[in-house]
């Protein structure tokens, strides 16, 4: 196990454009122009961000079997700090230090507000310095997303290349190609090409 | 011990095995030849099992009788499932009933099912294979069928997909009208 030593970037920026942070065929993570970012760094190297503005969620959590599809797409706003790790400006964000215009529009009055407010997402996401070393990176095309949900945990969703992860409260789904595995509070599902066990609670 | 007393045990002995070979010779006799275990079952219990065979024939018999449908285009087998427990009227939602019986209530959407049954689609790709349904017309239909609950569309790629009530509530459909042509045709 290794443990990388993550910390905030003192600056609070913005994005000047809306950014796609993650697109495939099942789940797409973007966010408006003008959301606020901090950079969470290693070893002075940007590993990710905390967004905080508008932005959306899109999760297509459907299993296609011979009997029919299992479970629905779901679509959250993202309103609320997030965390993404292996997303760095080098990936193409466009990014300017905000203003406090910038910072006011999203209800903080000082810049210290939003980095505190960051920084408890980073340490419930695994604590400043105590996080296992994901291999995320812009190169690797690693990424890992924790989203805060309305009972105040962690969803989290991992992405490397054609695998998916989504752990959220009550439904886990993982896909990997044309296999893919749903657990909701009302079906268990699991399908790979010609074959598929379905439970419906 | 005497020398009267060992002779009379020996002649004993001498009978017992005489009469357990005569009684092995009988049990032979009355065995059937070829390999497995033979049990005498006494004639009441061959009664009950006879009569009891007896009562599974006539069984399969009248099932026989009542699944085989012989119609104008040939034999077929109607397959019976264990006899279902009837659901108590109040636990019906007749509401969604009606709304599941009128999503299906129309033939365009029917056609759209149809088409999804073989694995999903983009709009575009039913729009298509069914060129005599306008754009706006065939989006409306997909939302009836999304609402109903017999269709579900990704929000990323934007396919349809039927659901799995989707694909039962057209294939009941379709056995009923297959049912009731059958049945007009007699």
């Amino acid at each position: 196990m290794i443990l990388q030593h993550y910390e905030l970037d003192d600056t609070v920026m913005r994005t000047t454009e809306s950014e796609v942070l993650l697109k495939n065929e099942k789940s797409l993570v973007e966010v408006d122009k003008g959301t606020l970012a901090v950079a969470v760094k290693s070893e002075g190297q940007p590993r990710g961000f905390v967004f905080q503005g508008k932005g959306k969620l899109v999760l297509d959590t459907i299993v296609e079997t011979d009997e029919g599809a299992i479970g629905e797409p779901i679509e959250r706003d993202l309103d609320k700090p997030f965390l993404v790790l292996g997303y760095t400006a080098k990936s193409g964000g466009s990014l300017a230090v905000a203003a406090k215009e910038d910072l006011e529009k999203a209800g903080y009055t000082d810049p210290k507000l939003f980095l505190e407010k960051a920084g408890s997402v980073l340490d419930r996401f695994g604590g400043r310095g105590k996080i296992n070393d994901c291999g995320c990176s812009s190169e690797g095309g690693n990424l890992v997303f924790a989203f805060q949900n309305e009972m105040g945990r962690l969803d989290l969703l991992v992405v490397s290349r054609s695998r998916l992860v989504y752990k959220a409260s009550g439904v886990v789904f993982v896909a990997d190609g044309d296999k893919t595995i749903l657990k909701s509070p009302r079906h268990i599902a699991l399908s790979k090409p010609n074959r598929h066990i379905t439970y419906c609670m | 011990m005497s020398d009267e007393l060992k002779d009379e045990m020996k002649k004993l002995k001498e009978q017992i095995t005489a009469m357990k070979d005569q009684l092995k010779q009988m049990v032979d006799e009355q065995r059937p030849k070829g390999r497995g275990i033979y049990i005498d079952i006494p004639s009441p219990v061959r009664d009950y099992v006879e009569d009891a065979m007896q009562g599974v024939a006539e069984g399969v018999h009248g099932e026989l009788e009542r699944s085989i449908f012989i119609g104008p285009r040939g034999c077929r087998i109607m397959r019976h499932g264990p006899p279902e427990m009837e659901e108590p009227e109040e636990k019906v939602s007749f509401d969604k009933v009606a709304a599941v019986m009128s999503a299906l209530g129309h033939e365009h959407r029917l056609k759209i099912l149809s088409e999804l049954m073989s694995g999903g689609k983009y709009v575009n790709e039913l729009q298509e294979k069914l060129s005599e349904i306008t754009t706006s017309t065939l989006s409306s239909h997909l939302n009836v069928l999304e609402e109903a609950g017999l269709v579900v569309q990704e929000k990323v790629r934007g396919r349809y997909l039927v659901t799995i009530p989707g694909r039962t509530a057209y294939k009941m459909a379709r056995r009923v009208t297959r049912f009731l042509e059958m049945r007009d045709q007699e």
